[in-house]
């Protein structure tokens, strides 16, 4: 066994530095060099922990350092010191590209299953014990920037407007929480055919929506799929499980260079996508449950959800917009076949 | 003539003098070629300790007359900064640390703060040395809660009312400064050199002067005091750090910092100039309305590289430390592209090359300092000891102020 080792020794009141040998004697560390001895039980030696290839010192009681490389002989003092094996554990991880990977695993599975079932779980939680006033501000703010943004006021006939509004009422009629949920019309060219349910329970539907649903049969279906929406906060729930997924992924990816705080874009989109497939396959079932029950045929709420597609499409061929990166056609038709199999 | 030959104790330039132009003892004098302030000294200084501890050799030798009389003066050196961590370890390291950070529910961020920069400092060497970080990562917990509640409390009063929300504000503005120095002083104490603490003397009134009230005059001369007080800043954040207890010295003047300001005044008005000429010549194209934006998105990184990078290195260069002069040679142009493939590499991996960014970054910045003068840094006295809490520094942390020159 090695018992002693070559080391730089500073003794804490002047940086000047001395060649000396440690030398384990027993229970005693003995230092010895030019002009220079002295002796220190081991036990009262603090040791730093191994890290990296870095140079480690011995502190004395004194204030004394010594600094070496000779890491075989620190863990060997280290072991006769009965310290715990935790540090030299942490180091034999950090050291070890297999390891390294394990952790690499082990780290990106706990995100995952974080990002995939905790943060929907808590959303939902908290999106139901949000008091109402919160949620009617949220709503309210959001439908001012869309009208100032994308949206214009609606060219609908008011008597079409009212039919409408008798629908909306109809179909939300068993809902419990209906109070409060209103219909609102705009008109808007880039977002074309298109109804969307918004936190505290304000549904909208574009005129190109009215016009391309023209049967009540079929907006019925639309209708009841947003009810759907609003009945399970899923417009509030999206805004916290991406406000929790954009702060974790800054919180993972962005702490080194502040420029890299782009890293949380990319897979937030991708969990994004994720995100509002499950809440449009739960708003169909919504749909197709409601439908049933009023005997209306499925396959016409699939039909339109096949023609709205084909609209985007064509659309899209014209000129391709922004932030449609993430091309949901797929998704589309998958849906129309989950509806089709639900008849 | 009576001569007196003047030696800079920085660089060690002489130059001989008539003794009778001298101006009096203690004037401060700039020295021709370093350009360090120090006070002139007529008469001889008192030996040096080398030379006082061994008195006996020295009369002894007295008589042989072939012995020099004079210890021979030693010539100037540099000493160079090296960086010797790599990627593939420090990924290690990163990576245990976030595991470990998400199993404890963050917990064990202050470890893990304390045993990357422990990675980063046990890696820096100065003249072979290593530095070292000995902050008790229990000391940074307890400053990490304590800045999470005036946190918490402040947010919680800002959702409240306003009023609140705004004493919240001016109180954080009126310990500010306080917070400053605190921080510098954990940072610097936990700082070791050769067994040898680094150390930072607490000067409130100066700190509140120069973080607090020459910076709220900032706003009201439209800017242009900006470079003073940021000159301000830089002395009192040099002038009070000290190695044990040899202090920094800082020689900058205030001109030098307005002067780093002079190239804006021409690329500002003129990327202004550019893109009002675009958008007046090529009015109503699409395109043509872009460019303002494209002129400012690629002026703006650029202009905050250039303003960061010339205070590193003028901070830098005109500190000295004993009888060292602290060079720093950052280009702006080494820097952009290192900040640009740093970027587009943790954003293609996702986050999985940060650490490479880190340690490359670092190990520029290091490979571009360097210390020159006289002997080494061995014959540094330490200071006595103290301990200081990590709240100030956290608090720091939390609010997004990076506070190293």
């Amino acid at each position: 066994m090695i018992d002693s080792c070559p080391a730089t020794w500073y003794d804490g009141r002047t940086s000047r530095g001395r060649e000396v040998t440690v030398r384990l004697t027993g229970e005693t560390l003995v230092v010895s060099g030019e002009q220079l001895s002295a002796s220190y039980p081991l036990a009262e030696v603090r040791i730093d922990p191994p890290l990296g290839r870095t140079l480690r010192a011995l502190h004395f009681p004194d204030g004394a350092s010594a600094e070496t490389g000779a890491a075989d002989f620190l863990d060997e003092l280290q072991r006769r010191q009965g310290k715990p094996p935790l540090w030299r554990q942490l180091h034999r991880w950090e050291m070890s590209p297999r390891r390294a990977l394990v952790a690499l695993a082990a780290t990106a599975l706990i995100i995952f299953c974080f990002v995939r079932f905790a943060v929907p779980i808590l959303a939902q939680k908290v999106a139901f014990a949000l008091p109402a006033a919160t949620e009617a501000l949220i709503g309210r703010q959001t439908l001012q920037i869309l009208d100032r943004s994308v949206m214009q006021p609606s060219k609908l006939s008011r008597q079409r407007k009212q039919e409408l509004t008798a629908l909306f009422r109809a179909v939300t009629a068993s809902h419990p929480e209906r109070q409060g949920w209103r219909l609102e019309f705009r008109d808007s060219k880039g977002l074309g055919a298109n109804a969307f349910a918004l936190p505290s329970g304000i549904v909208i539907v574009t005129d190109a929506m009215a016009e391309l649903a023209e049967k009540d049969e079929e907006m019925a279906g639309v209708l009841a799929h947003e009810a759907g929406h609003l009945a399970r906060r899923h417009a509030l729930r999206h805004v916290l499980q991406n406000s929790a997924t954009v702060l974790i992924v800054a919180c993972l990816t962005g702490d080194i260079v502040s420029a890299s705080s782009f890293a949380a874009t990319l897979p937030t989109a991708l969990i994004d996508a994720k995100y509002s497939r499950d809440f449009e396959r739960e708003a169909d079932a919504a749909a197709v449950g409601y439908l049933k029950q009023q005997r209306i045929p499925v396959r016409r709420y699939a039909e339109t959800l096949a023609r709205l597609d084909a609209e985007h499409h064509k659309e899209r061929d014209a000129a391709p917009r922004l932030g449609e990166m993430f091309d949901n056609h797929p998704m589309m038709l998958e849906r129309v076949k989950d509806v089709l199999a639900a008849e | 003539m009576p001569h007196f030959t003047l030696v800079c104790p920085v660089c060690n330039f002489s130059k001989e003098l008539d003794t009778n132009s001298l101006p009096p003892q203690g004037t401060k004098v700039t020295c021709p070629a370093c350009r360090s302030v120090f006070p002139l000294q007529t008469e001889e200084p008192p030996a040096d300790p080398a030379t006082a501890a061994a008195p006996p050799a020295a009369d002894g030798e007295a008589a042989a007359p072939a012995a020099p009389r004079k210890p021979i003066p030693e010539k100037p050196r540099t000493l160079t900064f090296s960086f010797t961590g790599n990627a593939r370890e420090y990924f290690g390291i990163w990576i245990v640390n976030t595991l470990l950070r998400i199993v404890t529910l963050g917990l064990y961020s202050p470890w893990a703060k304390v045993r990357k920069r422990r990675y980063f400092y046990g890696n820096s060497l100065l003249d072979g040395a290593p530095f070292d970080f000995l902050a008790d990562p229990w000391a940074i917990l307890r400053g990490w809660l304590i800045a999470g509640l005036f946190f918490g409390a402040y947010s919680f009063a800002s959702r409240a009312n306003v009023i609140a929300a705004l004493a919240f504000m001016l109180l954080f503005f009126a310990i500010f400064p306080w917070v400053v120095v605190r921080s510098r002083i954990f940072n610097l104490r936990n700082s070791t050199h050769r067994n040898i603490r680094f150390g930072f003397d607490p000067d409130y009134r100066e700190a509140y002067r120069v973080f607090l009230w020459w910076q709220l005059l900032v706003p009201f001369t439209g800017g242009v005091l900006m470079p003073y007080v940021i000159y301000r800043q830089k002395r009192f954040l040099v002038e009070n750090s000290r190695y044990g207890t040899t202090p920094f010295r800082f020689h900058a003047a205030a001109g030098e910092y307005f002067r780093i300001f002079l190239p804006l005044l021409v690329l500002i008005p003129l990327g202004i100039g550019t893109g009002v000429a675009v958008a007046l010549l090529f009015k109503g194209d699409k395109f043509a309305a872009a460019v303002p934006v494209l002129i400012f998105a690629l002026i703006y990184p650029i202009t905050a590289l250039y303003v960061q990078t010339a205070f590193t290195n003028l901070t830098w260069n005109s500190t000295s430390l004993g009888k060292h002069r602290f060079r720093c040679s950052l280009r702006v142009r080494d820097l952009a592209w290192i900040y640009l493939t740093n970027a587009a590499a943790v954003l293609l991996s996702l986050g999985l090359l940060a650490p490479w960014a880190a340690v490359r970054t670092l190990r520029y910045r290091l490979g571009h300092l360097t210390a020159s003068g006289v002997g080494g840094f061995d014959a540094i006295i330490a200071a006595s000891q103290q301990q200081i809490d990590a709240t100030a520094e956290e608090l720091g942390d939390l609010l997004g102020f990076d506070l190293g020159i």
